[in-house]
Order: structure tokens, then sequence, then C-alpha cells
């Protein structure tokens, strides 16, 4: 009797031992590397990332490639500004119009350290792979405005070096298009006045999480603003 | 000599054919004049108990691209893609209620069902959410490729048309995305903290098992 008891006792302590104890030691260490650890230990997660980038995978199941570079347009230099620009016109009907997570491009901007795929479509596969266009926004030549996501920690942390003047380069299979940053602002994830989707010109907005390299949910975006420079015009029109 | 010719005709025509099929798969269709009749029609408004009420731009963008990309709508299907959207209007603002939001249930479904008909036009299903108030679009395009959806919690400023005709996303309403840390970096970071953890806490107890036993 003592010993069924003492048996039963031994268990409960062991149920515990086993799981109250190691759930309540992770909570206390992941609290303690969120506060303090995360936030030092990004600049070696970022370098340790160069080594297991995702780009190194191959997730082709994920999503579609439609992207085959072009070299048409690229003369100029990306930091040239002096030269006015000719943009042609393609047809709709001769473009590769991309589908909701297609890779169909990439954005680079030198000055930040950011060269990265470019996707139609801002899901978790596109975000973990690169960054993406909001599907109510519109495709580079389209005419309209482009709203582009990225994940804060990894493809677009480089906004953090973005500076009024620097320029950006989208490059998909139908023409390479330039930009340049007008603006750098932080703003509430739920103001709507941070961009204007019904814009009759093409503008090129990028956001990621603010602060920089914090980890879980902000409340907060960086928005960098960029007008159109060069690049083949759509028309849209049949 | 014949067998050669029928093979090779053969050959040549599925080669036709696939190009035929390969150029229908990638080639953009554009606007024309009656998918631009339906956009415009998509952004007037709607009076609601006096209060003018507007569709969301991020979805009338949605369908332009969808229009754009999937859909080569003739003049029938324009007007009548254009009557079940003016129905819907109609139907709101009979309702006398002041935005989509008031709707009861029994409003809400008989505006999405309305909405269903002039989305089925071109290709495109609905379904609506009761719970969480979300709309399901799914479009099948003319690729012949797996339909993409979308979810949208219908707003004050919205009404149903909002989400007759969209061009797949499936992570929300929202134009802005989470864009931290993500929740599978974070469940990694938690699941080796738990591991290191719970192999301590086997380590110190079997050790002091192992005192427990010594000392008795």
């Amino acid at each position: 009797m003592h010993n069924k008891h003492h048996r039963s006792s031994h268990r409960s302590l062991n149920g515990k031992n086993f799981i109250i104890l190691p759930i309540a030691f992770s909570v206390l260490i992941i609290g303690i590397c969120a506060a303090v650890v995360v936030p030092a230990g990004m600049k070696f997660y970022d370098m340790a990332s160069l080594f297991f980038s995702d780009n190194k995978h191959d997730f082709s199941e994920d999503y579609n490639n439609i992207y085959v570079p072009t070299s048409e347009g690229l003369e100029e230099s990306s930091t040239e500004t002096s030269k006015a620009p000719t943009n042609k016109v393609i047809p709709i009907t001769e473009i590769d119009y991309p589908h909701y997570s297609d890779q169909f491009g990439e954005l680079i901007i030198d000055d930040c350290g950011i060269k990265v795929p470019l996707f139609y479509g801002d899901g978790d596969t596109q975000l973990n792979n690169g960054v993406g266009i909001y599907t109510g926004s519109f495709i580079p030549g389209y005419g309209r405005p482009i709203l582009v996501a990225g994940h804060n920690v990894t493809y677009f942390n480089g906004l953090k070096y973005a500076q009024k003047g620097q320029k950006i380069l989208i490059r998909t299979s139908y023409g390479n298009y330039r930009y340049e940053i007008t603006d750098v602002k932080v703003r509430d994830k739920d103001d709507e006045s941070a961009y204007d989707l019904a814009a009759k010109e093409e503008t090129l907005t990028l956001y990621t999480c603010y602060p920089f390299d914090e980890i879980g949910l902000t409340p907060q975006r960086c928005f960098v603003y960029a007008k159109f420079i060069s690049g083949p015009i759509i028309d849209k029109t049949r | 000599m014949k067998k050669v010719l029928k093979v090779l005709s053969a050959a040549m025509l599925s080669a036709v054919v696939a190009v035929g099929a390969s150029a229908s798969v990638f080639a953009a269709t554009g606007i024309n004049a009656a998918e631009q009749k339906v956009l415009d029609e998509l952004n007037t408004t709607v009076t609601m108990n006096g209060a003018e009420k507007s569709l969301p731009v991020r979805y009338v963008n949605q369908a332009e691209q969808y229009f754009a990309n999937d859909c080569d709508m003739t003049d029938a299907q324009a007007t009548e893609v254009i009557t079940k959207i003016k129905a819907v209007k109609d139907y709101l603002e009979g309702t006398g209620k002041s935005n989509w939001n008031s709707l009861t249930d029994a409003e809400v479904e008989k505006a999405v069902s309305l909405a269903k008909e002039a989305a089925a036009v071109v290709n495109c299903t609905i379904e609506y959410n009761k719970s969480n108030k979300t709309v399901s679009v799914v479009t099948k395009g003319s690729t012949g490729t797996s339909g993409s959806t979308t979810s949208s919690k219908p707003g004050t400023s919205s009404t149903s048309t909002s989400q007759t005709v969209v061009s797949g996303s499936t992570t929300g309403k929202d134009a802005i995305k989470t864009t931290g840390f993500g929740v599978p970096g974070i469940t990694a970071v938690a699941g080796v903290g738990f591991l290191v953890v719970t192999a301590a806490g086997v380590y110190l107890i079997s050790t002091s098992k192992k005192k427990e036993t010594i000392g008795a």
C-alpha cells in the first residue's frame, strides 16, 4: 500500500519534472532569447544565412519561375541619372504576364546590398523565397502603382540603408525598369494613407516590418517610395 | 514512303497544336472594350441609406489584372456581368442599411448569391464564410492551371460586388502584410529550446536519482 502510494506520487513527480518544468524553462529561455540575444545575434544570423540561404535550395515545386533575364535596357549605369531614358512600348499580348506565385523577375538596390527574386503575390511561399508584389497593385511597366513586400530580417533587411536618390532596378523577362527613391518613412501598418493603389501613374513602394531585425509581429512598417525613371511601357489595350 | 509522310504530318500537326496550346497558356489577353465597361461599372458607387459607398480600389485592380491576363470577355458576357452587378447594387440599396457590416446574415447571403451569378460569367466562384465574414473567390483562368483563391472581409466601404472578380491571393484582405520574423523561425527556435531544456531536465533527474541510490 505504502509502495503503491510512493509509486503514484513518484509518477506525478516525474510528470512534473518531465513536462511542466521543461515547458517553463523553454518559455523562460525563449523569452530571454527574444529580449536579449536575438537583436544582437541577428547580425550573425544574417551572416549564417549567406551559407544557409533559401536561395541555395531548390523550391521549384513551390512556385513557377518564368524569369528569363534580358539585357535590353541595361546599358545605362544603375547610378546614372542625367540621360533622358527612352521607353519603348510593348503590347501586353507579347509579354509573359505572371500568375499568382510566379517568380517573374528580380529586384536590385546596389546601395542597400539587395538583389532578390521578385514574385507576383505576397503570400508565405513568395516572402520565404524573395519579395512579392501585392496582387491589388500592378506589375512594372503597367503604368500604375506597384506595392512590394519583403521580410525585414531576410530579403528586405537592406532597406535599413535606403536613402533618397538611390536607384532601384527591377529586371523582368520583358524588360528592365529603373526607379529612384524619393522618400523613406516609417508608418503604422494600418495606415492606408501610406500607399495609394488608385494612382494613375507608375510608382514603386517597397515595405518591410520595422524595426529592422526585430523578432515577431511589429505594428510599424518602413516604406520606401520611388518614382519611375525608365523601362518598357506595357500597352494593355487590344 | 506513305508511312513516313503520315508520321511526318502527324508530328507536324502535334507540334502546331503544342505551340498553339503553349501560346494560349502564356499570352496575356489585355483589356478589351467589354472588360473596360465592366471595370467602369465596378468603379461606380452604390448608395446605401444615402451614403455613397465605393468598391475598395484593390479589388478593382485585381479585377483589371484578371481581365488583362486570364480573361477574354465578349460583349455579351460584359452586358450580363454588368446587369448582375447592377442587381447586387440595387439589392444593397433596397436593404436600407448604411454599410455591408450592418446587413443581416440573410441579406449578406442574398447579396453574395447575386454576386456569385456575376462571377460565374467570368469563370469565378464565390464562397462566403459566415463565421468570420470572409469571402473566398476562386478564379479559373484560361490557362487551365489550378485556380487561385483569395479571402477578404468586407469593410464598411465595400459592396458585395467588391469580391466578384479577383485574381489570386491567399493572404487575406490587407494590402500590407506581416513582414516580420516568420512564424516557422520562431517555431524552430522554440523547438530547439524545448529539446535542449528537456534533455537538461532528463540529465538532472537521472543524476539526482543516482545520488539517491548511492545515498540509500
